[in-house]
Formats: structure tokens, sequence, C-alpha cells
């Protein structure tokens, strides 16, 4: 039989390793941490019920259908918090979003189960959603500034915070 | 450069040859296949077969596993995914209880609780982000009949809008739920749905083509086929200069 030198084996090795890893789910932050940071006091668990005219405004809002017929939230006062999931690419990215009289407080990626993108969960990115409204026609007032590479995740978390201020409207007439 | 050295990388040179021959047949004809996807319309043939489909996780109908549900209709575990008669409602592991109660119905799965209206629609798909546990073991009922939540974190009764749980510590019962079995037409129908229009023949080649289709070893494999083919091209122009350095021998 032909020799097999120690050193390819060990590159082999290193290539077969480098394989073996894989993208997983990586928690940033609990869910419910998130809801304990957000308010002061103990929100109220609440849900919104989907009417047919909600639905076909959530539809033009984040471009589909919306699955589902109730969506939970927290509320104390004027404040309230929405856990919501978009897929970037292939695999949901959790999302808490706090906004308060119609302004977005807060965004933070909570879990992200993308193997590319989980850029979208820096201060850098994340800080741009700070002060966003919406305007006439369900648009943000600002652009949310893109990340080279993690197209489809800004996408889904721009996506999703329009969806959160106009579930927020909904919720607090 | 001594004699055995030589003769090692010649041995070297001639098994890996053998050895990655196969491969690179295999890469040059779906890479040329690939090449011509339009000419050839691999996209518009779809494969149906069921060891292929089986190996992009389209199981077939001997993974059914199906309950009964609101009286004439069922729930269907197929593939990772949670079916209302042959519509698909959820991701989700198989049922272990079914809660049919007075607002909306709850489909119980060891990480998620699916609400449902009365006529199947998905109202909301609750997880452990939304729950006070992890994993669910089982479903029980109290004395009177009203549902329990066998947990990690214990057990667990359900307010009227299944929004908030409260902790239960007293005697329940747990009732296994109970299968039946779809008709040939139904688990048809439900295959159709799960398995789509089956996988495109473009797939199907640019899978073999990067040993995909094989998972993560046809990949690997695939992979030291390329490294090996690099050694090959280094060694055969090595031994090539090596030869034309060589002084040409004189006859006398």
């Amino acid at each position: 039989m032909f020799p097999f030198p120690l050193k390819l084996y060990y590159y082999c090795l290193i290539l077969l390793t480098a394989y073996s890893v894989s993208a997983k789910e990586d928690i940033y932050l609990k869910p419910d941490t998130f809801i304990e940071q957000s308010f002061d006091g103990v929100p109220e668990q609440k849900v919104l019920w989907l009417t047919k005219d909600t639905k076909a405004n959530i539809k033009s809002v984040l471009g589909r259908d919306y699955q589902g017929l109730r969506i939970r939230y927290w509320q104390l006062g004027d404040r309230t918090a929405w856990i919501l999931e978009e897929i970037g690419k292939v695999k949901p990215i959790t999302t808490g979003f706090l906004i308060e009289g119609d302004q977005m407080l807060q965004m933070r990626v909570l879990i992200y189960r993308e193997s590319h993108g989980w850029e979208v969960r820096y201060p850098f990115f994340t800080d741009q959603f700070t002060g966003l409204e919406l305007e006439n026609g369900n648009k943000l007032n600002k652009k949310i500034d893109g990340i080279s590479g993690a197209t489809l995740s800004v996408n889904a978390l721009t996506r999703l915070s329009r969806l959160s201020l106009f579930l927020h409207q909904e919720v607090t007439p | 450069m001594n004699l055995p050295r030589k003769r090692v990388i010649l041995s070297w040179h001639r098994w890996m040859g053998f050895l990655s021959a196969l491969f690179l047949v295999v890469l040059s004809i779906t890479g040329l296949a690939l090449n011509h996807t339009e000419r050839l319309g691999l996209d518009s043939v779809q494969i149906k077969n069921s060891l292929l489909l089986s190996r992009y996780g389209m199981s077939n109908g001997t993974q059914i596993k199906t309950f009964r549900i609101h009286r004439a209709n069922t729930v269907s575990h197929l593939g990772g995914q949670i079916f209302y008669n042959a519509h698909p409602i959820s991701n989700g592991e198989t049922p272990l209880g079914i809660i049919e109660g007075e607002r909306f119905t709850v489909i119980a799965t060891s990480t998620n609780l699916i609400y449902l209206t009365s006529q199947g629609e998905l109202i909301e798909t609750a997880n452990h982000s939304q729950l006070p546990f992890k994993e669910l073991t089982a479903v029980g009922y109290t004395p009177n009949k009203k549902p329990v939540l066998i947990t990690d974190t214990g057990q667990w009764k359900p307010d009227r809008d299944w929004l908030n749980f409260k902790t239960y510590d007293s005697s329940y019962t747990v009732e296994p739920l109970a299968k039946t079995v779809l008709s040939e037409s139904e688990t048809d129908v439900l295959l159709e749905a799960f398995q789509g229009g089956g996988v495109s023949l473009y797939r199907v080649i640019l899978d073999l083509h990067s040993g995909r289709l094989f998972g993560w070893g046809g990949r690997t494999l695939m992979d030291l086929t390329a490294i090996a083919i690099l050694l090959l091209i280094t060694s055969g122009i090595g031994g090539w200069l090596r030869k034309s350095r060589r002084p040409p021998t004189t006859t006398k």
C-alpha cells in the first residue's frame, strides 16, 4: 500500500473539524429578561386579536400574510413591548421591540439562528431603530442603513420594526 | 533527491490519480450539465423518487402520525410539520395532547402549544419564550376534566385564554392520545402537501456536484477530491520539470 504521511492526516483532520462547525441558535438575551428590563414595574401580558382589516393592514406592512389570529404583547401605561419573529434567509430571528408614545425606544435581537448576518445584533446597527416612527403609508420616518453580507436579516428586522410600530398604534388609541 | 523519495511521490501520484478519478468524472459530468441548465431544462424536471426524497428530508407515508380532532378532522405529524387535515399549520414535534376547549383547541407538543379555532385556523403558536416551561412531557386532566400540563418545571394549569399558567399540585390522570390511520387517498393528499412537486433535477445535480446529496461526508469527499487534484497537478508538473532538467544521455 502507499504510505500516508502523518502531516497530511492532520491537515485532513483540521478540514473535517472545520466542517463540523455549523449554524446554531444563539440566544443573546432571553425574551423574559428583555420584558423584565423594559419596564419599571410589572407589565400586563395582553393579546391583540387580529380582525380581517388588521390582517390586511399587516400584510401591507409586512409584505406577506401573517400566520395566526392573535399576537401577544406586554403593556404598562403607554409603553408596549413586542417579541416578534421573521425569517431572514431560512430561519426566524426573534426580536424584541419597546415602544412608547408611537416612538421606538429600543430594538434588540434576542435569538439569532442564521449562519450569516449576526452583525445585526450589534448596537451600531440596533441604535438606528431608536426614535423610529411610522409616517403616512406605514413608512419609517428614517432610513435604516444596511450591513453588507447581512441584507436579508436587515430587511427582516426593518419589516418587523414597521410591524411593531403599527401594532402599537392598534393597541394604544 | 534520492531514489526511494522519488518512488514515494510517484506512488502517491498514482494512487491519488486512481482514487480521485471517479469523483473527477462525477464533477465533470455534473459540472457540464449545470453549465447548460436552461438548455437541458433541468429546472423543469421534477423527481419524486422516494429514496431521493428521503435524502431531502421529505419522508414517506410510513412516518405519518395521525390523531382525531374536532370529530371528523385529523391532526397529522410528518417530517417536523403539523397538518390540520392536509393543511400545514405549524412546525413542531409529535402532538402529546389535543385539548378541545370552549373558545379554542390546543395541540400540545413537547416544545410548543398550538392554538386553533374550531375550524382549524391557526390562532397562535406559543413556544418556551411565552410559556413557563421548556419541555412538556404529557397532558393530564384534573378530576373535573380541566387540562394540566406536566412539564420539566412542574404541573401547570392554564387560564381560560391559555395566556397565564398557575402551578397545580393536586391529583390528575394522564390519558394517552389515541392514534388513528389515514386512508390511502388521505395519505396521498397529505404527502402531496408535504412534498410539493418533488425535487428538481437541477437541485439533485447541483447537490451531486458539491457532494451535499450524501450529506456532510459527501461534501468532505468532494473537498478531498479537489485537494487531491491540486496535489496531482503539483506532483505532475514537478515530475515533468525534473525530467526536463535532466541532462540528455549521450550515446558513445
